[in-house]
Order: C-alpha cells, then sequence, then structure tokens
C-alpha cells in the first residue's frame, strides 16, 4: 500500500507542476500590459516602462518562468499588481472562506442526497419521485438554480439575505445550491450499495440469525457506503476548493473562486497563478486523501491503480 | 428485441423538439434586430411579454423568444460537436495508454492526470482569456477540459480487458497490434463510449451555459442560453422571464441528455456502472 | 451577482491635461477658478494675473456634529499610499480623508485649483520657472507632528523614485531634476529648495502652469519621513495624513477601513461626522440593494450604468439618486491606419449622422446623456457654437455615396468588456448595419484595449474603431484639448492632427481673459466637429447613491465626495 501511495504522490506531484505550467504560459499569452494593470492612473510610457523594469517584465518567458518556480519553492508567491500585497496574505483569508462553504455543501449534498437515496431504497413507493427529482437535479446548471433561490427566497420572500458578505446567514443559500446540485450522485450512490448489500446473501444471513436492524446496516451496508462516498467527498472539497466559482460570483461569496474571476479580469497574474495553483494542489491532495480514506475503510481496494 | 426503455423515448423526443427548432430558427426572426424606439421604455426598460414580443423584450429591445430558439441551436451545436471531439481525442489517449504500456502509458497517462487536476471554472475562463469568444472557443475549452475522464475510463477499460486475456489471445492468434484494437478492444471501448456519451454532452450544455454566463464563452450578440441569462440577470426583479426561460431551455437539453442516457443503460443494464462515474 | 463593473469603468481613467511632456503649452489654469467661490480679487504679479481665493470649504453653517457615514464599495483600495493609491476606493480615501489636496486643492464642486496647504498662490518669477510657495504654518499631520517645506521635498523624490512604482512620476516631469531621479542617477530633487520649515522654491524647465493643477494630487502631498520610514509596508493601509479624518483601523479579512475625525483639521469648525467607515468588496448590484436598505449611506462608486434605469423610474429609489457634475464624453474613435474610408471627412460625418444617440441615450440612461459634439454638454465655462451632430441617415448615406462608399464598408469595433460598452457596440453595430456598414464587435479587457491603443501610437495599425471614455479633471475645454486633440498629444491615438487647433490650443492655454478664451474654444470645437475624429455619442454623468439621511453632499469628478462637509 505504501507503494502505491508513494506513486500517487508523484504523480500527483507531476500533475501540479504540469498545471502551474500551463497556467503560466497561458497567463503570457493573455492581451495586457500588467504595468497599466499595477498603475491605471499612469498615462506615460516611460512610467510604464519603468514598472514593466521593476518587475523584470521583459525578461524571456523562461527566465521569468524560473523565477517564479524559484519564489514558489520557497513559499513566495509574489505581489498583488493590483492591490501592492503579498498573494499568501490576499489568498489565505479567502481560501478559508471558501473552504467553510465546501464544508457546508459536503454537509448537505451528503445529507440532502444520502436522505433521498435512502428513502429511494426503503420505500418503493416513493422510488419514481426520487428518481425524477434525482434528475432535475442533474439537469439544472448551478448558476441558474442559485439564480431562482436567490429570486425566490431573496427578493420575492425576502428570508435570506441578499447583500452579500460571508456571514452565517449569507452561508445558506450557496451552501443549499452546492448540496441540491451534488445530491443526486450520493442518492445514487448510497441508493444502489444499499440494494445491493441488502440483497446480497451477508445480509440475508444476518437477517435469519436474528441480528438488529441497525447491526446489519452498520457492518454491512454501511462500509459499502461508505468506500465510494469517501471518493466523491473528496473529489468534492478537491473541486469545491479550487474555487467554486459560480456559486460564488452568483451569491457574492467572498472566497477564492471570486477572488480569481476579479484577478482574472484585472489581469493581477500573480493572483491567477496563486489561485491556479492552490486549486490544484486542492485537487490532488484531496484526491490523495479520499484514497487513502478508501483504502483503509475497505481494504479490497488497496491495490486498485 | 428488447422494449425501447421509456427515459429513451424522452430524451430523444426532446432533443428532437429542440434540433426542430433550431433548424427552423430563421423563420422566427432576427435574434440581433434592436428596437430602442418601441421595445423599451423611456427610461430604457424593456417591455413584458405582450402578442408581438411572447417572452417579453430583453434589454437591448431584441425579441426574446427568437433569441431563446437561436440560443438553443447554439447550445445543441456545441454539446454535440464537443462531445464528439472529447470522446474521441479521450478515447484514443486511453486506448494508446491503456494498449502500449510501457513510457508511452506513462506520458499520457501523466498528461491526463494534469488534465484532472485542472480547476474546472477557473481554468476554462484562463483558456477563454487567449481566445477570441465564439463557438470555436467554447468548443475548444470544453474539450481541453473534457477529454480526460473518457480517457481515465478507456484506459481502465482497456486494463480490464487485458487481464481479461483479450489481448494475449489476439496475440497468440498472429493479429497485429491495429487488428487487435480494431477487433477485440474497439467494440467493448465504443458501447462504453456511447453509453458515457450522453452524460458527457450534457455536461457539454451545462459548461457552455456556465461560460457564457460568465463571459468566457460565446459573446452577445450571438444568443447563447448563458449569455441570455447574464443578459438578463440585472433585470432579474422586474423581469424575470428573461432569466427563467433561457434556464428553463437549458434545463430541458440537458434532462433530455440525461434520459437518454438512462435510457441506454436500461436498454444494456452490463453499461449500469457508469451510472455515477460522471462529473 | 456577477456584474461587477458597472458603473463606467472610472478607474485610471483620469488623465491630466498634457502634463506628461507638455512643456511650454501653458495651462489654462488659474484663470478656470474666477468664477466660484467667494472673496477673491485679481492681482498681478510679475505680468501674470493671479486670482486669490480664501482657502478652505465656504463657511459650512448648519450642520450637526456627531454620526457615522458608511460607504460602499466594489474593489479593495490598492493602497492608501499617496503615492500609488489609484482606483475609486483608494482615491477617495486619499484626496478627501486621509489627505486633502497638497500645496493646491480642489476645494468646491467646480472651479480651478486654490491655495491650500500653501497660504496663498504662489510667487511666480517673470519668466515662469520659478515658483515660491509659503507654507501655511498651523497644519499637523495626524500625529501631531507639523508640516514643514522638507516634507514636501521629501514626498516629490519619493513619488519620483522609480522603486516606488508610482504612476505619478511623470506629472512632476517639469521640475529640474526630475528626470535624474526617474533615471536613478540621484535621489535628490535638485530643482525643489525647502527654505527653512515654511517657504518652497520650485524650479521648473520651462514655464509649465498645468503643475499647479498636479499640485493637488496626493502624489504631491508632504509625507512625515520618520512615519514612512517606522510603518514600512503598513504605510499602505495606515498611512498618516493631514486630512478631516484619519485612519483608525483597516482590515483586510473583514473587508473595512475606519476612519474617524481630526479634531486638528486646519480648516476650523470642519468635519461634522464622527467618522467614515469603508466596505469594500460588495458587488455592484448588491450596493443598490444596501442602499435600499439602509445598510450604508453612499455608494462610492455610484449607482451602476445597469441599474440606472431601473432606479430613476423608481419612486422609492428615485431620491437616493442624485446626478453630479462629472463632465466627460463617451465616443467611438476611427483608425483611418486602420480603415481607409475613415479618412475621408466625409464618411467620418456620415457615421455621426448614422447614430441614433437619442436611442442609444435609452441603455446608457442616467450615467450618460445624447451628444454629437466634442467637450462635455455640461462645462459651466463654457458657450459653445458648434451645431451637434442629430440623426439623419439619409444624409449619412449620402456623405457615404458622395465619397464613394455607396455599397458600405465594413470593419472591426473592439471594446472594453466593462457595461455599458459591450451594449453600446451592439447598438452600434445594428445602427450602422442600417447604412450599409458592417460592423464585426470585439470584446476584450479594459486593460488590453489600453495596450492595444498604446501601440497605434507606435505604429501598430490594428485597431478599426474603439469605443472610449474620457473623464475630465478639470473643468475646461483644455483637459481633452491638451491630451486628445492637439498632435501627438499623450491621448491621441488615432493620430488626429490639425495644425488651426493645435494653434489656437496653444494661443487658449496662454489666455487668461475668460471670454476672449472662451472665443477661441468655441472655434476649436467647431474645427474638431467638423473634422469629426470620433463618433460623438453621449456626455457622462454620474449617477451617486446617497441615502436621505446625508446632508449637504457634494461631489466632484476630481477627488469624488467631500466629507468634511456633510453631515448626518
Amino acid at each position: 500500500m505504501a507503494r502505491a501511495l508513494t506513486r500517487r504522490l508523484i504523480f500527483g506531484l507531476i500533475a501540479v507542476i504540469g498545471v502551474i505550467t500551463l497556467a503560466f504560459v497561458l497567463e503570457f499569452v493573455v492581451p495586457g500590459d500588467p504595468a497599466k494593470a499595477i498603475a491605471p492612473r499612469a498615462n506615460s510610457s516611460a512610467v510604464l516602462a519603468n514598472i514593466r523594469a521593476q518587475l523584470h517584465l521583459n525578461q524571456p518567458l523562461i527566465v521569468q518562468f524560473a523565477d517564479y518556480f524559484g519564489n514558489l519553492l520557497r513559499g513566495n508567491l509574489g505581489t498583488s499588481y493590483v492591490q501592492h500585497q503579498s498573494v499568501t496574505s490576499l489568498i489565505g483569508p479567502r481560501l478559508l472562506t471558501t473552504g467553510v462553504l465546501a464544508l457546508a455543501g459536503v454537509i448537505a449534498e451528503v445529507l440532502i442526497g444520502g436522505a433521498l437515496g435512502i428513502l429511494a431504497t426503503l420505500y418503493g413507493r416513493v422510488r419514481a419521485l426520487v428518481g425524477a427529482i434525482n434528475l432535475t437535479l442533474l439537469a439544472v446548471p448551478i448558476f441558474v438554480l442559485g439564480l431562482l433561490l436567490l429570486l425566490v427566497f431573496g427578493f420575492r420572500l425576502g428570508i435570506a439575505p441578499v447583500t452579500g458578505g460571508a456571514g452565517a446567514a449569507q452561508l445558506a443559500l450557496p451552501a443549499l445550491t452546492l448540496g441540491l446540485i451534488g445530491a443526486p450522485w450520493y442518492a445514487q450512490i448510497v441508493a444502489d450499495q444499499m440494494q445491493d448489500s441488502l440483497a446480497s446473501s451477508y445480509v440475508r444471513t444476518a437477517v435469519s440469525k436474528g441480528l438488529s436492524d441497525s447491526y446489519i446496516l452498520r457492518r454491512h451496508v454501511l462500509r459499502n457506503v461508505l468506500s465510494p462516498a469517501v471518493t466523491m467527498i473528496g473529489l468534492d472539497l478537491g473541486s469545491y476548493l479550487s474555487g467554486v466559482v459560480t456559486v460564488e460570483v452568483v451569491f457574492v461569496w467572498p472566497g477564492i473562486g471570486l477572488l480569481a474571476v476579479n484577478a482574472l479580469h484585472d489581469l493581477d497574474r500573480p493572483i491567477v497563478m496563486g489561485t491556479v495553483i492552490v486549486g490544484a494542489v486542492a485537487v490532488v491532495f484531496f484526491n490523495l486523501v479520499a484514497d487513502v480514506a478508501r483504502m483503509f475503510i475497505d481494504p479490497r481496494t488497496r491495490e486498485e491503480v | 428485441m428488447r422494449r425501447w426503455p421509456w427515459q429513451l423515448i424522452a430524451g430523444a423526443a426532446v432533443l428532437a423538439a429542440c434540433a426542430g427548432l433550431a433548424l427552423a430558427a430563421p423563420l422566427f426572426g432576427n435574434p440581433n434586430h434592436q428596437d430602442l424606439v418601441h421595445a423599451l421604455g423611456p427610461t430604457g426598460l424593456p417591455v413584458g411579454p405582450s402578442s408581438k414580443y411572447p417572452l417579453g423584450a430583453d434589454l437591448l429591445g431584441r425579441n426574446e423568444l427568437v433569441r431563446l430558439v437561436y440560443g438553443i441551436r447554439v447550445s445543441l451545436t456545441v454539446a454535440l460537436v464537443s462531445n464528439a471531439t472529447s470522446i474521441v481525442i479521450g478515447a484514443a489517449v486511453g486506448l494508446l495508454a491503456g494498449y502500449f504500456r510501457g513510457p508511452v502509458e506513462q506520458l499520457l497517462m501523466r498528461f491526463t492526470d494534469i488534465g484532472l487536476a485542472l480547476p474546472y471554472t477557473l481554468a476554462g475562463l484562463v483558456i477563454a482569456a487567449v481566445m477570441s469568444a465564439g463557438i470555436t472557443r467554447v468548443i475548444v475549452i470544453i474539450t481541453v477540459l473534457f477529454w480526460s475522464y473518457p480517457a481515465r475510463l478507456v484506459y481502465g477499460e482497456v486494463l480490464r480487458l487485458r487481464g481479461r486475456g483479450f489481448v494475449e489471445a489476439g496475440e497468440a492468434m498472429g493479429s497485429g497490434g491495429l487488428a487487435i484494437v480494431r477487433r477485440h478492444l474497439a467494440p467493448h471501448v465504443t458501447s462504453m463510449m456511447i453509453a458515457y456519451s450522453p452524460l458527457n454532452a450534457a455536461s457539454a450544455v451545462a459548461f457552455e451555459a456556465t461560460l457564457s454566463y460568465l463571459s468566457a464563452g460565446i459573446n452577445p450578440p450571438t444568443a447563447s442560453l448563458g449569455n441570455m441569462i447574464s443578459d438578463g440577470q440585472t433585470a432579474i426583479s422586474y423581469a424575470p422571464l428573461l432569466v427563467i426561460a433561457p434556464g428553463l431551455a437549458i434545463m430541458a437539453l440537458t434532462l433530455a441528455f440525461l434520459l437518454v442516457g438512462e435510457g441506454v443503460k436500461a436498454y444494456n443494464p452490463d453499461l449500469r456502472r457508469l451510472s455515477w462515474l460522471g462529473r | 451577482m456577477t456584474q461587477r463593473r458597472v458603473t463606467i469603468d472610472r478607474r485610471g481613467f483620469l488623465r491630466l491635461s498634457g502634463a506628461a511632456g507638455a512643456v511650454g503649452a501653458a495651462g489654462p489654469l488659474l484663470a478656470a477658478c474666477s468664477s466660484s467661490g467667494s472673496g477673491h480679487g485679481v492681482k498681478s504679479k510679475g505680468g501674470i494675473q493671479i486670482s486669490e481665493h480664501v482657502p478652505g470649504p465656504q463657511p459650512v453653517s448648519g450642520g450637526r456634529r456627531g454620526g457615522t457615514v458608511r460607504v460602499a464599495w466594489v474593489d479593495p483600495p490598492d493602497s492608501f499610499d499617496p503615492a500609488i493609491g489609484a482606483n475609486l476606493t483608494a482615491w477617495d480615501c486619499i484626496t478627501e480623508l486621509v489627505y486633502f489636496g497638497g500645496l493646491m486643492a480642489y476645494d468646491q464642486q467646480f472651479g480651478g485649483p486654490v491655495p491650500n496647504l500653501a497660504a496663498a498662490p504662489p510667487t511666480i518669477s517673470p519668466d515662469g520657472t520659478t515658483l515660491t510657495f509659503q507654507i501655511r504654518p498651523d497644519v499637523k499631520y495626524h500625529n501631531g507632528q507639523t508640516i514643514v517645506a522638507g516634507d514636501f521635498k521629501y514626498g516629490w523624490e519619493r513619488t519620483l523614485d522609480p522603486k516606488t512604482q508610482s504612476w505619478g512620476a511623470s506629472y512632476l516631469s517639469s521640475i529640474v531634476g526630475a528626470s535624474d531621479i526617474t533615471s536613478g542617477k540621484t535621489k535628490q530633487l535638485a530643482g525643489v529648495e525647502a527654505r527653512g520649515d515654511s517657504t518652497l522654491v520650485v524650479h521648473l524647465t520651462a514655464p509649465d502652469f498645468t503643475v499647479l493643477n498636479a499640485l493637488t494630487l496626493p502624489i504631491t502631498a508632504p509625507v512625515p519621513s520618520e512615519e514612512v520610514a517606522r510603518l514600512g509596508k503598513a504605510w499602505s493601509q495606515r498611512p498618516v495624513g493631514y486630512g478631516p479624518f484619519k485612519i483608525t483601523s483597516y482590515d483586510s479579512a473583514a473587508q473595512t477601513a475606519r476612519f474617524e475625525r481630526n479634531p486638528h483639521y486646519f480648516y476650523a469648525g470642519l468635519p461634522y461626522l464622527e467618522a467614515v467607515t469603508y466596505h469594500w468588496g460588495v458587488d455592484a448590484q448588491i450596493e443598490l440593494l444596501q442602499l435600499e436598505h439602509g445598510n450604508i449611506d453612499i455608494i462610492g462608486d455610484g449607482i451602476p450604468a445597469s441599474s440606472a434605469a431601473q432606479v430613476l423610474a423608481s419612486p422609492t429609489l428615485k431620491p437616493l439618486a442624485h446626478t453630479t457634475a462629472s463632465p466627460g464624453n463617451i465616443w467611438l474613435t476611427m483608425y483611418p491606419t486602420g480603415v481607409p474610408a475613415f479618412g475621408s471627412k466625409l464618411v467620418r460625418q456620415a457615421m455621426n449622422w448614422a447614430i441614433d444617440k437619442v436611442a442609444l441615450g435609452k441603455i446608457i440612461y442616467g450615467i450618460g446623456t445624447p451628444w454629437g459634439a466634442p467637450f462635455p454638454s455640461q462645462l459651466s465655462d463654457f458657450t459653445r457654437t458648434f451645431q451637434p451632430y442629430g440623426y439623419d441617415p439619409q444624409r449619412a448615406k449620402q456623405l457615404l455615396a458622395q465619397a464613394g462608399y455607396k455599397k458600405g464598408f465594413s470593419f472591426t469595433l473592439t471594446v472594453s468588456a466593462d457595461p455599458p460598452f459591450p451594449a453600446i457596440a451592439q447598438v452600434v453595430q445594428q445602427q450602422l448595419h442600417a447604412i450599409g456598414v458592417r460592423v464585426a464587435i470585439s470584446q476584450v479587457n479594459s486593460n488590453a484595449l489600453y495596450s492595444l491603443e498604446y501601440a497605434e501610437q507606435k505604429g501598430s495599425k490594428k485597431l478599426q474603431m474603439t469605443a472610449d471614455e474620457w473623464f475630465m479633471v478639470q473643468p475646461t475645454p483644455a483637459d481633452e484639448i491638451d491630451a486628445i486633440y492637439v498632435t501627438k498629444a499623450s491621448s491621441n491615438f488615432n493620430g488626429y492632427s490639425n495644425t488651426e487647433v493645435d494653434k489656437l490650443a496653444k494661443q487658449a492655454a496662454a489666455e487668461f481673459n475668460p471670454i476672449s478664451r472662451n472665443k477661441l474654444y468655441a472655434k476649436v470645437q467647431r474645427l474638431i466637429g467638423e473634422d469629426a475624429p470620433f463618433i460623438f455619442l453621449a456626455s457622462t454623468e454620474f449617477l451617486a447613491g446617497v441615502s436621505q439621511r446625508v446632508k449637504n453632499y457634494q461631489y466632484r469628478a476630481e477627488t469624488y465626495s467631500y466629507y468634511d462637509r456633510m453631515w448626518v
């Protein structure tokens, strides 16, 4: 298992490096003058040229990339062009804010999805209804759902705050949006695994032995559900932490996704690079964590690639 | 002959209807025609639904219904084309990696890892900043971001088939590499990709809408369901139809693809294990 | 909601009139203040007429002391360092809160620069190259330290220092020795002498009256060197100034800053308010909601373009909107190097007749009024004679045919992706289509648009038409003439050149009598109007969003909201 993990770790590292390189190259192809991003009021080419020289922006791409990578290894992500502060100090708090939303979203989708899946399994009459709900939730694009929730609960009913920010009240709608969008996946996992397990010989034996329902659910069904569920949670956390861009934009949740969107608009290259890197690291890291967790929960999967 | 599942029929019907609308779009009118004088009030607020404007006018005095139909046309085109490109590229990569093993496999799989590690929407925005707006841009972005999943799936499938001896059997019979791929691997991979396509297409519809909504896809004046929503958003409190109509259209298209996917799985239960392996 | 840049993007669009390098083109400056304020006469010193002015906001009465005003902003301040701050959030703070002008200031809603930290207008040598300022002896920084002449010299050296990366270095370029600092040869500014604590002598390389406009800018503010050294990086968030409010907290995580009354403000009796708080990171649409619900008192960025129509049409929201002075223009620049048809005056005039500006006005309702002429429609000191272009598509087609383009032609219109430009582009596209001119739209990032325009100046020849805007920093046509219409002016991107305009501009700049100057500007406007280097679309307005609890709200385009004289 250690060998498999080490391999994964190395592959993950390679992937992150690949993403960094890609992002760097793309950022340089983006049209626009970073010196103008730093000094928007400057109207003299001499001033702009000076700023470019100060930032070594006239060097060849390779040199700039080497510089950037070197700094990166020392933990220095550079200074924001627009806000003149270190990228780490700007990304840090925003990452935390997105983290809160990510966690809330995962909890919401697990709860809603789990509930739907269990209902569908245990009560045959609602299976079709749950299926329809799942399908609808899968079909609605995330920003449309977000806007609809905002319109109904925020504007029309007035029970949710519409004034942006990162408070507990403002967390409800975006977390609910994430929860609803992600629920069908969990519902499906739960429903499938429960059905399989409940029909399996293990469980039938246990039932005939007279073991309690909760014991059966815990020992046999839960483990089968947890394994794919944990993988999915890992994937979700990773992807949410890389910036739930659309949800943050719709609800103006001041997380790392919104920061990235604004930075892209402002041509604030260091921030864009910073957020892409953080995102890639988050995805790789949580995938790894999910794999490890899955290996522990279900030893049968240890040797899978 | 098995009965066609209802999901397949329903989904295909909706798709056919949308395709019909898309083809008939020019009959509805000109989506870019602005009537600033009559369709906008004196302070620039758009008129609501009427016989002339069944869904109302948008913020530039254009007919929302006509734009909706053209938007459906765009979404359908993007979905079909990018679905094809991403699956073809992905399947090719997966096949090559799984069949040739060794350094080729490592190289291709590392690229696939990078593709899977890309933060989705953000990468889309960054790529968009480099290309000029339009359908090509959207198709390129979707292809670049979507190919690694089918690659991983196909790779896994090829390994599984190897494990079941398909490749060795072919080699023992003296077949060359290409023939093996064609005769033994391709059929399985193809049916897997056919089952995967509808989900892929559904995601493509949603992603194109998201990109256009974030101004990283198709820009106005070309009507796209996504950019219609972002245009109409500022008017959501007094003209919600500008958001609701395109929103429902996106949902209908996505739902149609998903139903087709469910139908294919119901038709061929062997493919059921793909049920939650999508995005 | 998503569209954050919903106001006409005001960032970085202020450009001083030809200050960068327009040596010798004497700016119109003091004459502009001749018709406002009270308590001044006209003296003659060394052959140059200087009007006197009682410094400071005029006695403001009836105000209630106390209370806090909350201001919402979309963007975080890029820096509160007066040498660097440039975006709206930062500019508002460093011109109206922590700092207030420099040696000179704009202290009214209209009018030119007046003495501020300077005790009186400067003494100007007969050849116009030496200005001597007496510093007010009673002005203290927020830390209690007295402002001395040496602080100005230090501040200007700091602005010029390439390491500071200040955008404003070019505005001090007419001072002797400035170029030595920007090129890195020295850190000392040779052309400025601090004689004792209260006299400052400034030597210019040539007479340049625009320097008095530059001296209102925060980049020329005096700064205490010890505090700069002590605070280091923190200086950009909590600088030490001398304005009506001092900064007491800056919280980037909570996205707020708090400013409290400066009890030793040198204009006695002000400010009324106890405190002002900033809240940034607020989406443009949400700013409006917050104003409506009473969560904030002022929308710093103004009411966004996309909501202007809705606000003005709503009886509950309308009282919250104030149209305030913000002279400027929106136009479409035509590049003859990119489109041969634009080389013909007839074609350019045809294009002006082809646009229905009133219809276009509907989509910029509240932030712009239709206007088919150069110079904003609301300049207080200017009376025009040129008749603005109206809407006459028949005439447009006639002119096109006359010029030999009966079948029309095609080109690409490059616009910024910030609202309302994409909408303007789409309307223009449709309207030109009606006269046979086919337009393709290319939307780019606003920064990228800049790069493209600057590249045009260097001979790039890629652009064909762009949509542009201009916000004046001086309330006189010279602001636009010297920066845009004069041959090779700093913001002249399409190569427009008319020697008659150049000549008249120079003449007007040296003309201190406002009536004769006005006649010259009217001539210039006619020349430019007939030459039609641009398609003139609209004159800008700024729609301020202010809660009804704020009284005596005054706003000026150059410096934004006057917090020192408002009360709640």
